[in-house]
């Protein structure tokens, strides 16, 4: 039997829908946000994760960032780009919390592809918002690197007023990265600026090994004891649903959500 | 809490570059800030969205802002008073607002909500236009946003007052002004022996500041003295009345005096910010109506010049200029200069202590049963 989960708009704002379950025991050990990729799947995130989410105690949030109001969603909503995502999600999970009476606490961030994206960006801006961060498929990475400007790197003009990045902060956040062994194909979907080609490889797995490397790099410069890993997905390409089927993502996830 | 959606009542302008206003959820009740004094009277329930982009700010537009780099002010003194320490990053919601200080700073709204300065530690981001030698720069903060409730209006002030406006038939309330020939002339220590005076004689009184920059100083103080009921302009929806219009000026007068008159006081007190030259103060005491609720003043000054220049402009105008107080008034010598040249007596903070003096300014008002001149003419 297919478990339900809970549909609804934010109060404040019509546009900015969001799923979420809540453990049947009511016991809530812990929140995961599932952030979705550019074809809006967060139903199909929320449905694999929700087998999981009994068991561990987990609450369950899905942000819908529609392409009509949140479509700088990947890159936190930029000056003149559309709402920040960062303010819509802390939204969603602030009114959920106040639904359920809970308070304010760090969570565990999942994202699928340009739901990656989001979550690296998020991370990187609010590293004490959250716990452990998943990024499963990104087409390509803010390089923890100060010259470049962001997106592609740290440099920051005048797309925020409130997001400083601050490495030695950042950097403790712990990451792991996963990616379709076969996740190779330039789609339609996949940004090909030369620049990011250049910087970050001409395909997701090459992109995403690069900037495995670099964090890793960049944790040793700070002598910051952590590190990230790259987790391939056997007989896997851009998808979530085969991710899930060939090579059980969301118990992988899971399970290193449920580590120490 | 039923809440409407934003969109049902807000078009969204199409992002499609800088220019552009966006309205944005806000999670105000999960979020650690320093909230300011001059906001105290906003309902923080109501604060759902965050407006950015090219928008121009209004005085008493609540603003959530970054604090970027500490300067003058080190401090935002919180609603309930206290004075809270603030850091680099910290989160403040103040409001915007106009600023007129010769000790500190002359500061205006600015045209957007770029970076600009808190101007005043009861919670006053302006741009900063001058400064008194004496200080540092204002400290500089970074708005994040203008602070809307959950249909996308900007919460402003003007819209949270919490006088109580009825109809009041009793009009034989004394209401006595203290004016001064500047900042820092004593005025507010001059309210406040008044209260103690009035009070320790058994009388109910209440205590206005009409004019000046948000902060809770001067209601603390009158509060500390133990008035029964004080309020200030940002009661009447203002964070300062720099540049206010003086029709305005006048109605807060009014409300704020009607207010206290409907919770039954025997007295008025009523304290005018800054010198008697300022353009806010100056317009407001030459107003024919401030001029005929007043029942008689009493002149805070710093020196004997302006105490003489102060008691002989007023009088001009028509006020019964009952006293002279303030700094002056503890200056043997400066004493001596005014007495040999106007009438009134200089009292000092003891005179103004002393047993029976409450009595003394209820008496006058009852022999004279409002002794001003009744101008006719404003300058």
């Amino acid at each position: 039997m297919k478990i339900k989960y809970i549909k609804k708009s934010l109060a404040a704002c019509a546009q900015m829908k969001y799923l979420y379950y809540i453990p049947q025991n009511n016991n809530i050990t812990k929140t995961i946000i599932l952030v979705h990729g550019i074809s809006r799947n967060a139903d199909e995130i929320m449905e694999s994760f929700i087998s999981h989410a009994d068991k561990n105690n987990s609450l369950l949030i899905a942000p819908i960032f529609t392409k009509e109001y949140a479509s700088d969603y990947q890159r936190l909503g930029r000056r003149g780009k559309g709402p920040r995502s960062d303010y819509l999600l802390r939204s969603v999970i602030s009114e959920v919390y106040e639904n359920i009476g809970m308070t304010f606490k760090p969570f565990y961030l999942f994202g699928f592809s340009a739901g990656a994206q989001f979550a690296h960006r998020y991370a990187f801006a609010h590293p004490t918002d959250v716990i452990k961060v998943a990024l499963v498929a990104a087409g390509w990475y803010t390089l923890p690197i100060k010259r470049i400007d962001y997106p592609i790197g740290l440099k920051l003009g005048n797309q925020f007023n409130d997001i400083v990045f601050e490495p030695l902060r950042f950097l403790r956040t712990r990451f792991k990265v996963y990616i379709g062994e076969n996740d190779l194909s330039r789609d339609k979907g996949f940004n090909k600026k030369k620049l990011i080609d250049e910087l970050q490889g001409d395909t997701r797995v090459i992109r995403a090994e690069n900037w495995v490397k670099l964090m890793n790099k960049q944790y040793k410069k700070h002598s910051i004891p952590n590190s990230v890993d790259l987790v391939v997905l056997n007989r896997v390409g851009h998808s979530f649903i085969n991710s899930e089927k060939q090579a059980h993502l969301s118990n992988k996830v899971n399970n290193w959500f449920n580590q120490d | 809490m039923k809440r409407k959606n934003i969109l049902t009542k807000i078009k969204l302008v199409p992002s499609k570059n800088n220019t552009d206003i966006e309205i944005c959820p806000y999670p105000f009740n999960q979020t650690h800030y320093k909230r300011a004094f001059t906001t105290r009277n906003v309902n923080d329930e109501i604060m759902e969205t965050l407006i950015t982009g090219d928008i121009k700010p209004k005085a008493g537009d609540l603003v959530l802002c970054k604090v970027t780099r500490l300067r003058q002010h080190c401090r935002i003194e919180l609603a309930n008073g206290r004075r809270a320490r603030m850091f680099v990053n910290d989160e403040i919601i103040v409001c915007y607002g106009n600023r007129y200080a010769p000790d500190q700073f002359e500061a205006e709204v600015p045209e957007d909500i770029s970076a600009c300065h808190l101007v005043a530690g009861g919670g006053i981001a302006a741009k900063m236009l001058s400064k008194n030698p004496k200080i540092k720069p204002a400290t500089e903060i970074m708005p994040i946003g203008l602070i809307a409730n959950a249909n996308g209006k900007v919460i402003n002030v003007k819209d949270y007052t919490k006088l109580d406006l009825q109809k009041n038939n009793q009009n034989n309330v004394p209401i006595v002004l203290v004016a001064g020939s500047s900042m820092n002339a004593g005025k507010t220590t001059t309210v406040a022996k008044i209260i103690k005076s009035l009070r320790a004689d058994g009388y109910t009184v209440g205590a206005a500041k009409v004019t000046g920059t948000g902060s809770g100083g001067d209601l603390w103080h009158f509060i500390d003295a133990d008035v029964n009921y004080a309020i200030d302009f940002t009661d009447a929806g203002f964070v300062s009345t720099y540049k206010v219009k003086v029709d305005k000026l006048v109605d807060v007068f009014q409300a704020m005096t009607l207010h206290l008159r409907n919770k039954n006081v025997d007295i008025i007190l009523v304290e005018i910010a800054d010198g008697i030259l300022q353009q806010e103060t100056k317009m407001l005491l030459n107003s024919r109506i401030v001029k005929q609720l007043t029942t008689s003043v009493v002149y805070s000054a710093g020196d004997s010049t302006s105490s003489i220049y102060g008691y002989q402009w007023l009088k001009k105008k028509g006020y019964d200029v009952i006293a002279v107080s303030g700094v002056v008034s503890s200056i043997p010598l400066a004493r001596k200069e005014i007495e040999k040249n106007i009438i009134p007596p200089v009292l000092d903070k003891n005179d103004l202590s002393k047993v029976g003096f409450g009595h003394s300014i209820m008496e006058r008002y009852k022999l004279s049963n409002n002794s001003i001149t009744k101008d006719k003419h404003s300058d």
